[in-house]
């Protein structure tokens, strides 16, 4: 969620440089200049959710440590150069973090308080200093929801802001009881926070059968909710902010399975959304690509295509044990499907087009029981988590699918829940930049930290990172946050020791 | 020859636990409060607010020993509760429950002349610190003095207990707390009889252990 809203950002990178002429260039791959800080020392488990751009020179960093939340000041060179603790106290109450926002040019910082006596659940929000690191005195209440006695499913909220960051969309998940439909309630703010109108919703699905994937805020305040219905075909919600009605468009296709899939609205109104889709059975695999554009105003589909991921392109990605499975079954005639990719970032391109990142991602359980010398049985249940290959698919213009790559990736880890692995991503002219950990497909020579460019044509150039091979900090592949127009940073830890990144990329 | 009631060793665990408690009780006290704005006031004010906590509970397991006291809690700081209880000690007890309950080498202290009971008292104070700062909700830690004073036919048994205690409570409702408390500490028992063999039959000391259920009322 965090890339895509980087993403999103990353969008207006894209408009204030002209794709077009680019297209008639050579492509050029410039290796990203590497600035590595010094490391630092932390209580252990502390971690960095956010890295930001500020008003200042240098970068802020949050970072939970021991149970409280702090905030960094980073220079150019990746040094810590202030360190500060947000006091989320409230007279004699604590309040709790939720998220940091950089909305328009203030940074805010969202906190909840759960009021039994109320039974509320309150939203706050207030200013941080970007100078002092502190948080301001400007507490205000956003928004509200309510809290039941049980204190399960005690409902969440979640952001969106707008392309041009004018609008700020809170979308609160209700509690809800077993057999009741689905329902949700958003509020959407003007630049000052102020309420410009929000609504509960109560959706003639049941909350089993109907699950909210995404919600996004336009630029005129209305408000979109992509949700999936029993698994099989997936719902468009809009509420309009100056009409207050509310539509809910099907969107599928015949002997298709579309899943994984995520919009971005044009500031003109037009939807636009990728993701995979199967032909097979469920958990089956994935077939192919597809994207729609969609009217906003009436919910037609206007332009939709589909690629057909081709055994070449499947046996590709696939790892030598299931390479020979793999080719017997072409052998035999058979089709084959990528298995478990996770749509994980859609950029829209101002000429129209899009580009979609998808991983695979698989997670296998094993469970074992042994016996020690005195007949004791033991069971013991591992968890391995597979990081696999990058899948980028380019859509043109015209809403045509122009090709489909592969980056090659493996990235393993044992009971940590994938921590380590994944990928950073950066939007920049032209390219797609990602950055994470390679396993040795591509060569010894490229192991370790790369970085991997990918532009409109397709063309790709891998550089290796030497410049971490010497730390024995890792650097969080699912960490790294683009902060500005062309610079990437990336948290990096190993035991109590701590240490950032930074790639900047021409 | 009777033991003494602290061993060296258990007096030093006690009073580093007080002095734990103590120095996590000046933090508490040390703390800064950020004041609320008047426009935010109202939703930080619900019943959990220190100045107006109070509740009165019951430990029904209690009832197994006889002893029937009422407890009544007041928070002075978001993490601190005091405690006082008083209460009657009934003239009768369940053998099977002592017996059990005397292999860890408690609740022995009328040993086998439960028929000369007579009506007694029985007094507790305690102190609790709540490690989420929501007293009285929540899991907690602290000590207790529980004195009882068992009336025999012709003696008077004081029993005086001090323990570390661990417990959590869980407020339903907003309204109803359930609470449940396990503490060790050591008990030693005094007896005032004209008999001086009555005396020698009574008094000791040994281990105290605390496994109790409450059920409170908050106001």
């Amino acid at each position: 969620m965090e890339v895509i809203k980087n993403i999103v950002a990353g969008i207006a990178i894209l408009v204030a440089f002209a794709i077009q002429p680019v297209f008639s260039q050579a492509p050029s791959f410039e290796k990203p200049a590497v600035q590595l800080g010094s490391e630092y020392s932390v209580k252990k488990g502390s971690w960095v959710p956010n890295i930001l751009d500020t008003k200042g020179e240098g970068y802020l960093a949050l970072q939970w440590s021991n149970g409280e939340l702090g905030l960094l000041r980073l220079n150019e060179s990746m040094n810590v150069t202030e360190q500060t603790v947000l006091d989320l106290s409230q007279g004699s109450k604590k309040k709790r973090f939720e998220f940091v926002i950089r909305f328009q040019s203030k940074l805010l910082l969202l906190s909840s308080f759960i009021n039994q006596k109320h039974q509320k659940k309150y939203l706050f929000a207030q200013t941080i200093d970007e100078e002092k690191l502190t948080a301001a005195d400007d507490t205000k209440k956003l928004s509200e929801i309510f809290y039941p006695k049980s204190k399960r499913n005690s409902g969440s909220f979640s952001y969106d802001v707008s392309q041009d960051s004018t609008k700020l969309l809170l979308f609160a998940n209700l509690p809800y009881s077993k057999g009741e439909a689905e329902r949700f309630h958003f509020e959407v703010f003007d630049t000052d926070l102020n309420s410009i109108w929000q609504q509960d919703v109560k959706l003639p699905y049941l909350d089993r059968d109907f699950s909210i994937e995404q919600y996004v805020v336009d630029n005129d305040g209305n408000v979109y909710v992509l949700g999936q219905l029993n698994n099989n075909e997936y719902r468009l919600l809009k509420y309009g902010a100056s009409t207050n009605d509310a539509t809910d468009y099907g969107i599928k296709q015949d002997g298709k399975r579309l899943n994984e899939m995520r919009m971005s609205v044009r500031s003109d109104g037009t939807i636009v959304s990728g993701g995979f889709y199967s032909t097979g059975a469920v958990n089956s695999g994935v077939d192919g690509s597809f994207f729609f554009r969609i009217d906003g105003k009436t919910g037609r589909i206007v332009a939709s295509s589909f690629e057909d991921f081709d055994n070449d392109f499947i046996l590709k990605s696939a790892t030598v044990a299931e390479a020979k499975s793999a080719r017997k079954k072409v052998k035999k005639g058979k089709d084959l499907a990528l298995p478990s990719y996770e749509f994980r970032d859609i950029i829209l391109r101002e000429d129209g087009g899009a580009m979609l990142v998808g991983e695979q991602i698989i997670i296998k359980v094993v469970t074992t029981t042994s016996a020690d010398s005195q007949g004791r049985m033991t069971t013991r249940t591992t968890y391995y988590y597979f990081y696999n290959d990058l899948v980028v698919v380019n859509i043109a213009p015209d809403g045509d699918i122009d090709w489909v790559k592969n980056i090659p990736k493996e990235q393993t880890s044992v009971n940590d829940g994938g921590y380590n692995s994944s990928y950073s991503m950066l939007v920049h002219e032209d390219k797609l930049h990602f950055v994470f950990y390679n396993n040795l497909r591509q060569g010894k020579s490229l192991s370790g930290l790369v970085s991997v460019a990918i532009d409109l044509n397709g063309e790709e150039t891998w550089d290796k990172i030497p410049e971490t091979d010497a730390t024995k900090l890792i650097f969080r592949g699912k960490g790294g946050q683009q902060v500005s127009n062309n610079v990437l940073i990336m948290p990096g830890e190993y035991k109590k020791q701590r240490q950032f990144v930074k790639f900047t990329f021409d | 020859m009777k033991r003494p009631p602290f061993s060296n060793g258990h007096l030093l665990v006690f009073l580093a636990f007080v002095l734990h408690f103590l120095l996590n009780l000046q933090n508490v006290n040390a703390q800064t409060e950020i004041p609320v704005s008047d426009a935010v006031k109202q939703y930080f004010e619900d019943r959990k607010n220190p100045t107006t906590q109070n509740m009165f509970s019951v430990k029904p397991t209690l009832l197994i020993n006889g002893e029937l006291p009422v407890f009544y809690e007041r928070n002075i700081a978001n993490s601190l509760g005091l405690e006082i209880g008083a209460g009657l000690l009934l003239p009768y007890y369940l053998p099977g429950v002592y017996e059990l309950v005397g292999a860890f080498g408690s609740n022995n202290e009328i040993g086998d002349r439960s028929d000369e009971l007579k009506v007694g008292t029985t007094y507790w104070l305690s102190a609790k610190h709540y490690l989420a700062g929501e007293a009285p909700d929540g899991i907690y830690y602290g000590f207790s003095y529980r004195r009882r004073n068992y009336n025999l036919l012709d003696a008077r048994i004081l029993v005086s207990e001090i323990t570390v205690n661990f417990g959590w409570n869980q407020v339903l409702n907003n309204q109803i707390v359930v609470g449940y408390m396990t503490g060790i500490g050591s008990r030693w028992q005094k007896s005032k009889s004209k008999s001086t063999s009555v005396k020698e039959d009574l008094d000791g000391s040994g281990v105290a252990i605390h496994l109790n259920l409450s059920v409170g009322w908050l106001f």
